[in-house]
C-alpha cells in the first residue's frame, strides 16, 4: 500500500514542477509597461503592416522619436497621445487603436477627423424622390427619382454599408439587391449612391456588384506579407468580379455617386464600375484606404489596433492608397449646400442620366 | 491530393502492421477504458499574440491497451477544451485540442528491481495533435469579437520507448516518451490574410503543411501510467502526461500542458 502512495506522488510530482515553470518553456512574456506596449505596436507593424512601400515613411525614425518621449513614468493618457500620433504619420483609414473598454479609439487617417457633412439621405428622399422603400435589414433604400425632374425613368439606390447584417444573417441582405432591380427594371437609368458608406466585407459588395456587371473583371490585384521585411510580398492575387448567374442584371445607364467618406469596400465597389462603360462616377474622390485589414493586433495593457495586411493595386500596378478613386465628373457640396436643401452631386446626377 | 494519398496509405499500413502484431501474441491482455481529467495548457503563439494563454480545462480520453508477451500497442483518442485568459482580462483563447494516437512497443530488456520485474521497450507510433485556437476580445457592448484564428496540427511518426514496472497481476506502472521523427506540420501562413477566405469570411485551418525531421518540429510528450485493478474485471488507471512542442513558423509558437487523469479500464 506504502508503495502505491509512492507511485501515486511519484506521478503528481512532475505536474507540479512544469507547472512552475512557464516562463523557461514558453519564454518571456512581455510586462505590462509603456515601453513594452510601444515596442510590440511599433514591431507588429513593422513586421506585418503591408502598406510601407506605398507610404513613404521612415519607420524606424518614427520608433526613435515617438520611443524616446517613452519612460517608465508615461502614464496611460500620454502613451494614448505618443501611439496615436505615431499612428496618424501612416495616414491609414484601416489603421486604428483602440483603448480596453473600446469606449475610445484613435483613427490613423486625417479625413476621419475632418468633419465632412456634404450629404444627407433625408434630402435626397424629401427633395428627388417618389416612392421611397427600404430593403436588405434597411442597408438599401431605394426609390424612384421624380418624374418632374427629368424626362427619364431614373431609379435610385443607397447602400448605407458592406457590413455584415447584425440580424446574424451575415451578408445575405444584399441579395435583396435582386429584387430591387426587378422592380427598378423598368428604369432608364439608374443612380447608385455610396457617399457616406464607409465599406464593409468583400462577398457583400460581390453580392451586390454582380447584379449590374456585364462580364468577368479583374478590378484590383493584392499582395500579402510573407516575411518580416517591409517589400516581402507573395505574387499578385487577383480580385475579380463576374456577373451572378440566374438574376436580373441592370446593365442600361448608371451613375454612381460617391464622397471623401465613401471608403474601403465602397472604394472597391467603384473600381468594380470604372470598368463599366456604362457607368459615371459622379461626387469627390473616395476616401482612399485600401489595405485590406485581417490584422488584429493585442496590447499587454488591453488596448488592441488593426492594420491591414495586404497591398492592393489596380491591374496595371497603380495603388490609389492614400489617393481614392477619381470621379469621372467631380462634384462637390458643402454643409452649406446641405443645410440649403441643396445636393449639387445628386441634381448632376440626374442630368448626366436624363441625357 | 497526391500528398494526402500517402498519407492515408501510411497509416492504414501501420494499423495494419500494429494490429497484426498484437493479436499475433498468445497470453495478452486488453484493457479498454475511459478517463476523465484536467488539463492545464499554456500557449504563446507569437502568430497571434505576444501573451501567453493558459487555463485549466477538461480532458476526456479513451484508450486501448494490449499487452503482449513482448509487446504492447497503445490506441488512444483525446479531446481537451479550455477557455484560456491572459494577462489582460479581456483577451481569451477558446482553444480545442485533440490528440490521437496508435503505438507499438517491443520489449529489448528486462532488469528486475526489489523482486519485481522491469521490461524496457521500444518502437513507434503514429499520431495526430492539433491544438486550434479563436483568439478572442471584448468589443463594444460586451460583445465578443474574434482577432485572430490560429493553429498547430502536427501530424508525426514517432519513436517510443518505456519502461514498464509490473507489480501484481492487472498492476503495473509505466513510464512512456514520444519523440516525433518526421513530422508534417500545419500552420496559419506568415499574414493573417494569408487563410482568409473572403468568400466565407472566414479563416480556413489546413490539416497539413510542412514536412520536417526532429528537431526542426519539436514535440516531447510523456506519459506516466498506474493501473490496479479495483473490482472484477475493472482497473483504476491514474495517469499523468506532460506534453511540450515548439515552432518557429510563421512565428515563435511553444506550448505545453499537464494532464492528470483518472480512468476504468475493462480487462479482457
Amino acid at each position: 500500500m506504502k508503495k502505491n502512495i509512492t507511485l501515486v506522488i511519484l506521478l503528481f510530482l512532475p505536474s507540479v514542477l512544469f507547472i512552475s515553470c512557464e516562463q523557461t518553456l514558453l519564454g518571456p512574456e512581455p510586462e505590462n509597461t509603456p515601453k513594452n506596449n510601444f515596442e510590440i505596436l511599433w514591431k507588429t507593424f513593422d513586421e506585418n503592416y503591408a502598406l510601407f512601400p506605398v507610404k513613404k515613411v521612415n519607420w524606424d525614425s518614427l520608433h526613435s522619436y515617438y520611443g524616446s518621449k517613452i519612460t517608465a513614468y508615461t502614464n496611460e493618457s500620454d502613451l494614448w497621445n505618443i501611439m496615436g500620433e505615431m499612428l496618424t504619420r501612416l495616414n491609414d483609414g484601416h489603421v486604428t487603436l483602440f483603448n480596453k473598454n473600446i469606449t475610445n479609439w484613435y483613427s490613423s487617417s486625417e479625413i476621419n477627423r475632418r468633419k465632412i457633412e456634404d450629404f444627407s439621405l433625408n434630402l435626397v428622399k424629401n427633395k428627388f424622390l417618389t416612392d421611397v422603400t427600404t430593403a436588405g435589414d434597411g442597408y438599401f433604400t431605394y426609390g424612384r427619382v421624380n418624374s418632374n425632374l427629368s424626362s427619364k425613368k431614373i431609379g435610385y439606390i443607397y447602400i448605407s454599408t458592406f457590413a455584415s447584417s447584425n440580424s446574424g444573417n451575415g451578408s445575405d441582405w444584399a441579395f435583396d439587391i435582386d429584387k430591387i432591380i426587378k422592380e427598378l427594371y423598368d428604369c432608364d437609368a439608374i443612380i447608385i449612391d455610396l457617399r457616406n458608406n464607409g465599406g464593409g466585407l468583400k462577398i457583400t459588395l460581390w453580392n451586390i456588384a454582380s447584379a449590374f456587371v456585364d462580364r468577368d473583371i479583374t478590378y484590383f490585384n493584392q499582395q500579402m506579407k510573407t516575411g518580416p521585411g517591409h517589400n516581402d510580398f507573395s505574387a499578385p492575387i487577383p480580385l475579380e468580379i463576374f456577373p451572378r448567374s440566374d438574376v436580373l442584371h441592370f446593365t442600361k445607364k448608371i451613375a454612381l455617386l460617391t464622397n471623401r467618406l465613401s471608403a474601403s469596400g465602397s472604394e472597391h465597389f467603384s473600381q468594380i464600375f470604372k470598368n463599366l462603360p456604362y457607368s459615371t462616377q459622379i461626387g469627390d474622390t473616395t476616401f482612399g484606404c485600401f489595405g485590406d485589414i485581417v490584422g488584429t493586433g493585442t496590447l499587454p495593457n488591453g488596448w488592441t489596433f488593426l492594420y491591414p495586411c495586404r497591398l492592393t493595386k489596380t491591374p496595371e500596378g497603380y495603388c490609389p492608397e492614400g489617393i481614392g478613386i477619381i470621379p469621372d465628373l467631380l462634384v462637390e457640396n458643402t454643409k452649406q449646400d446641405i443645410d440649403a436643401n441643396r445636393d449639387n452631386v445628386m441634381e448632376r446626377a440626374v442630368n448626366v442620366l436624363s441625357k | 491530393m497526391k500528398f494526402k494519398k500517402h498519407v492515408i496509405t501510411l497509416i492504414l499500413f501501420y494499423c495494419i502492421v500494429f494490429t497484426g502484431n498484437s493479436f499475433s501474441q498468445e497470453s495478452g491482455r486488453n484493457y479498454l477504458g475511459l478517463s476523465f481529467g484536467g488539463s492545464d495548457f499554456h500557449i504563446k503563439d507569437e502568430h497571434a499574440s505576444p501573451l501567453i494563454f493558459s487555463s485549466t480545462g477538461i480532458a476526456p480520453s479513451i484508450q486501448y491497451i494490449y499487452q503482449g508477451e513482448n509487446s504492447r500497442v497503445y490506441a488512444e483518442a483525446s479531446y481537451y477544451y479550455d477557455y484560456l485568459g491572459t494577462s489582460s482580462d479581456n483577451f481569451h483563447d477558446i482553444n480545442h485540442r485533440a490528440e490521437i494516437r496508435c503505438s507499438y512497443l517491443h520489449s529489448i530488456a528486462d532488469f528486475e528491481i526489489l523482486n519485481k520485474k522491469i521490461n524496457v521497450f521500444v518502437g513507434g507510433s503514429i499520431g495526430t495533435f492539433l491544438s486550434h485556437s479563436d483568439y478572442t476580445n471584448i468589443w463594444v457592448a460586451s460583445t465578443i469579437s474574434r482577432t485572430i484564428e490560429s493553429w498547430y496540427w502536427n501530424n508525426s511518426f514517432d519513436v517510443s520507448a518505456q519502461l514498464e514496472y509490473n507489480l501484481e497481476p492487472r498492476e503495473f506502472f509505466s513510464i512512456k516518451l514520444f519523440i516525433p521523427v518526421v513530422s508534417n506540420l500545419s500552420r496559419p501562413t506568415y499574414s493573417s490574410s494569408g487563410d482568409f477566405n473572403y468568400t466565407d469570411n472566414d479563416w480556413k485551418f489546413k490539416m497539413f503543411g510542412e514536412t520536417k525531421f526532429f528537431p526542426a518540429i519539436f514535440s516531447v510528450n510523456t506519459l506516466l501510467t498506474y493501473q490496479r485493478p479495483l473490482i472484477w474485471k475493472l482497473n483504476l488507471q491514474i495517469n499523468y502526461e506532460f506534453y511540450y512542442s515548439s515552432y518557429d513558423k510563421p512565428r515563435n509558437i511553444n506550448m505545453y500542458m499537464n494532464n492528470l487523469c483518472a480512468g476504468l479500464f475493462f480487462c479482457f
